[in-house]
Order: structure tokens, then sequence, then C-alpha cells
């Protein structure tokens, strides 16, 4: 089965639709966003951590007519703890994570209100967390790579009417505007990641000249992936858009690990889409 | 509006899927959970029950008894924490917001340090601080008496440079590790390789891996180079004692492997297993630990302490001198 989803994966990366013909829209995209997440590390504690955090992204989108293709890295920052008041311990921790994803058109009728489109992605997160009071074992690493499914669903909710409204005395008028709103769910369809499944020490750090990480190990086809995003996209006359989204995502190793990992991230971001089209892009 | 629907029922559907992965049933004020909790972590991760012939079954069984639904955080301290102490190991403590559990080993022999003797009675008021290092010449200018009261704090190489120098015409060097409760490994490593002159095999390890109890890694050695810069090649007497923990013993079990280095004292504390920190379901804290340091000869023996090369005694009727600083003055004169 897990060999099937890898072949569809190989194929989906390799295709070559006839849209790739049609020429694409760029955007490279500015991500400011604030969130709230949680974790459980068993390799330190059976309780959940929970914090805010503050994220930054930076994205490069093609848009083809029904086609996208996209590759991004985005940066996030917290501070978790528990929720027992009298025993607070407090983990920072600090996020990387790069991905590439494609997405086709499931339906190429223009006259459908709702675009359906399905793909995939590939996703990389490495979280970096410290919490003093573990003492020696106060570093926490770990990686989760996963080979995603991507359905997406997209509508066009723009303004095209002129429309003239009153609230209580006062009229205003609702100028056309074009906007689209985005909802997509990924699904782990290859999960991976690559930790200390027992200790938080690695045999390394009793070492004079030991390699760090030597202790991890990489887990193939283990624990599961789910993230969800919706977005909602207001364009402006130069092509430019800004964008609001709701992320959530969900990371879980696999449950044989004997300190088994698992985390959730809710993210509202703000984002600005600049048109950038290459020479030849009108 | 109708276009939005859907994604906001999609969104809500997603909800409940994480409360279903992720909620908080392990947090816990039970005592029995939290006993439980406490007991299966050590049984499988702690790393000298073969060694110290501990049955943990029958301990978990003797303790579990002492629980009852309705007691204080208190009597389930005492109870979780006298557990610990069957451990004999001051790297396994627990930890609360009123009390914190150990075992004590240095109490479990004979008191041999009293720095106030030393700076009375062997140097002078203006002696040497020197970042951790507390020093200068005794027994007029022959030798160096260094004295490191603890690793914590990282062994900075202009102070070890200071020092070397500084003792480098002396007729020998006293390292004072006697009541040092350990710290840092690194600052072993970087005392240590100031006394070689060739790559040295100083000790092995290994670390558990899995909770089986012979579950560990394979055992390396570990190998230490010299420093690239001024070092002390000639004698150099270790001055330990029941107090001398942890990084102080890896110092001592290290030492073997340097002929120049001579231990005079009494036996260490031990304490060669590295502390793994975690968290039980109501906050508090524990540690033990999770590794074995082996001999040359590859045993884990020494975790119970290194013996001195010259065993000394301090004789308390007398508090104008110290026994053991002077058998290694006497050493070197000799």
């Amino acid at each position: 089965m897990k060999s099937l989803f890898l072949l569809l994966f190989i194929i989906l990366f390799s295709i070559k639709s006839s849209y790739s013909q049609i020429e694409p829209t760029y955007y490279s995209t500015l991500s400011f966003g604030y969130g709230f997440g949680s974790f459980r590390d068993f390799t330190t504690s059976p309780l959940l951590y929970y914090g805010f955090t503050s994220n930054f992204g930076l994205e490069r989108f093609k848009y083809y007519k029904n086609k996208e293709l996209s590759f991004g890295v985005a940066f996030l920052n917290g501070n978790f703890n528990h929720s027992i008041p009298s025993y607070s311990s407090v983990s920072e921790l600090k996020r990387i994570s790069f991905y590439f994803a494609k997405l086709y058109p499931i339906t190429t009728k223009e006259e459908k209100k709702v675009k359906l489109q399905f793909g995939g992605q590939i996703k990389l997160d490495s979280n970096l967390r410290t919490n003093g009071s573990f003492g020696n074992a106060q570093l926490g690493i770990e990686a989760f790579y996963s080979l995603m499914g991507s359905f997406q669903m997209k509508t066009d909710v723009s303004r095209k009417k002129l429309k003239e409204k009153k609230l209580l005395f006062i009229r205003y008028k609702l100028y056309p505007l074009k906007k689209r709103l985005y909802w997509r769910f990924n699904l782990g369809l290859l999960n991976n990641s690559f930790r200390n499944p027992f200790n938080s020490i690695s045999h390394s750090g009793l070492l004079p000249n030991g390699k760090i990480l030597d202790d991890f190990k990489f887990n193939l086809f283990s624990g599961s992936r789910f993230s969800s995003i919706l977005k909602y996209h207001r364009f402006f006359s130069n092509k430019n858009r800004i964008g609001i989204s709701y992320k959530w995502e969900l990371w879980t190793s696999s449950k044989n690990e004997y300190n088994p990992f698992v985390m959730t991230q809710h993210i509202l971001s703000l984002t600005y889409l600049f048109h950038t089209p290459l020479k030849n892009e009108k | 509006m109708k276009n939005k629907t859907p994604y906001i029922i999609l969104l809500l559907i997603l909800f409940s899927c994480e409360k279903l992965a992720l909620s908080d049933e392990f947090k816990s004020q039970d005592p029995y959970v939290i006993f439980d909790y406490m007991w299966q972590v050590s049984n499988d991760k702690y790393a000298y029950f073969d060694l110290k012939k501990i049955d943990w079954d029958e301990i978990g069984v003797k303790y579990r008894t002492r629980l009852h639904p309705d007691m204080s955080e208190e009597e389930l301290f005492n109870v979780l924490g006298t557990m610990l102490t069957e451990l004999k190991d001051d790297h396994t403590n627990l930890r609360s917001n009123f009390n914190y559990s150990r075992f004590g080993v240095r109490y479990t022999a004979q008191d041999n340090f009293d720095w106030r003797i030393v700076v009375d009675q062997y140097l002078t008021p203006n002696f040497f601080i020197t970042g951790p290092f507390r020093h200068d010449f005794i027994n007029n200018t022959k030798i160096g008496y260094v004295r490191l009261s603890s690793f914590s704090n990282t062994l900075n190489s202009s102070h070890l440079n200071f020092i070397m120098e500084k003792y480098q015409d002396a007729n020998g060097l006293i390292i004072d590790i006697r009541e040092n409760g350990g710290g840092l490994l690194s600052n072993v490593y970087s005392l240590l390789e100031r006394f070689i002159d060739e790559k040295t095999k100083i000790f092995y390890t290994r670390i558990k891996t899995g909770a089986k109890k012979n579950d560990f890694s394979p055992i390396e050695p570990v190998y230490l180079e010299p420093y690239n810069g001024i070092k002390y090649l000639k004698k150099v007497a270790l001055l330990t004692d029941r107090g001398s923990y942890s990084a102080s013993s890896f110092t001592a079990l290290a030492s073997n492997a340097i002929p120049k280095l001579i231990r005079i004292g009494d036996t260490t504390g031990g304490g060669l297993g590295v502390p793994n920190g975690g968290q039980l379901p109501n906050g508090w804290s524990y540690r033990f630990s999770i590794s074995q340091t082996l001999s040359l000869d590859q045993k884990p023996d020494f975790e119970m302490g290194v013996p001195p090369d010259i065993f000394v005694s301090m004789d308390w009727n007398n508090r104008e001198q110290d026994e053991i600083l002077e058998k290694a003055i006497r050493f070197f004169l000799n």
C-alpha cells in the first residue's frame, strides 16, 4: 500500500499537464502570523505543553489557470508551558519548515462555481526545543518529513456589481471586487520522523568529540500528519493580493515508539502576495 | 455566505480530530498513577540495577503498599523519594516545590575536607582566584596547589593556561577535588587533556536505548586528545574523598589511564551514570542515571566509587593539619 502511495507521488510530481503551456502568474508572498499550539513529548513529560507562537513565512507561488505550484519556508517561535501553575516549566520552541506543493484540477469545466483540485506536497518540519527544568535533558530536537496528499476547493466570491447599502442612516457603496476563498486539506501518506525515541540525552553527549544526534533514528512510514488551511484573498488592481489565512496542523510520531510525540498548531496569518511577473509575462 | 458554509463545516470537523489526538489525559494527582509512572520509567531507564543487585519489582511492591487515596503531597513525596534512595545514587532525585530527595553518599563515609584548614595552614592570605580555581604555591614555592570545588562552570582555557604556566617549574601539582560534587563532563576532558602528551583511552561508556534491562548501546571507548598548547606533564596528585562525585569521579576514573596522576585520599562517591531528567503526571520532576561508564577492563564497578592509590583519612583531633594534603606534599618531596 505504501509503495502504491509512493508510486502515485512519483507520477504526480513528474507529469506535465497541458496547463503547463499556459503562461503562469507568479507571486512572492510574505506572511506574518500569531498562533496557538500544544505538544507532548513523552521522552521528558507526560504533560501537554501549551503556548502562543509568532510566525513568519516566505513563499513563491506559480498559478496556472487551474494548476498551482508553490514552495516556501516558514519560521515559528514560541514559549510553551503545561497546565500545572505551581510547577511552571517553560519550553522554548523554534521551528523551521520547508514545503513544495503541486495541485491539479479534478475538473476543468469553467462554469463550476467551486473548483476542486488534487495534488500533493513534500513537507519538512524541524523543531528545536529547550526546557531548562529538565537538566541534562533540556534539549529536544525532532524532524518530521512527509509526502502528503492534498485536496483543495476554491471558489470565486467576487463582488461583480456595484452595491448600495445602508447601515442605520449611513449610506455606502460596495464597489466590484475580486475575491477568492480556498480550503485545502493535506493528509500525510508517507510520514517519517527523525528523533531519539528513547532518551533526550544522546550518547555523543558523553564523549569529548561526540557526533551530535548520533542516537537519533529515522523512523520511516510511521505516525500521522494532517493539515488544513482556509485562505481568503482579495485582489488589487495591480494583481497584487492580500490574504488572511487560518492554518491547522497535527503531527504524531508512531504510537509504537517508547516515547511518542504529538504536536498541534493553529496559526492565523496576514499575507501579502506580490505579483512578480517574469520578463515575458504581462 | 452559501459558498462559505462547507468550508466552515470542514474546519469544525478537523477541530474535533485534534481533540481525539491530543488531550491532557495523562495529567494526574492520583498517588497511584504518579507512583506507577515513576516506578515504570525508572524500571525502563535506570542503568545500574544489575550492578547494585536491586530487585526493582520487589521495591515497587514494598512502596506501593504505603500509598492510600487520601494521602497528602508530602506523604506521597516521602514514599517516592524514599523508594528512589533505594537506588543508592545521588544522580537520582525527585524534586517538588517543597522538597528535593537525595541519597547523600558523601555522608556515608568520614568527612575528609575542611577548606578553612587549607586556607589557614597552607595558603597565603592573597592566594590566587582564577575563574573557578583557588590556587597558590605551597611548601616554600615548590609545589602548586589548585582547588576546584565544582565542575559546573565551563573551564576557560585562559584560566587553565595561566595555572599551567604558573606551576610549570614546580616539583609537583596538587589538584584538590574533595567535596567537588561534579558538573559538566566536558570540563573533565578540558582539565585532563592538560596532563597527557598522547591520545589516551580513558574509559568506556554505554547508554540505555530500550526498556529491557540489557538494552544498551554498543560499548564505546572514550579517547582524550592532548591539549594543543601549554600542558603540565610532571606528576600530579589528585585529592579525592567520598564527596568527590559525578564529574569528579569521572576525573578519578580517567586518572587510571594517566600514570602521572596519583589519587590520594578516600574513595570517591561514584556517580558515573549520566542523569536524565523528566517530569511526573503531577508536575514534579525527577532524574536518574541512564548511562554506564566502564573502566578500561569494561566493568561498571566504579559506579560505587573510585578508590585512591594512597588511602589517607583526616584526623579531626588535629585541626591544624590536612593529613591528605600533607601526604601529597610528602609524595612530591620523596
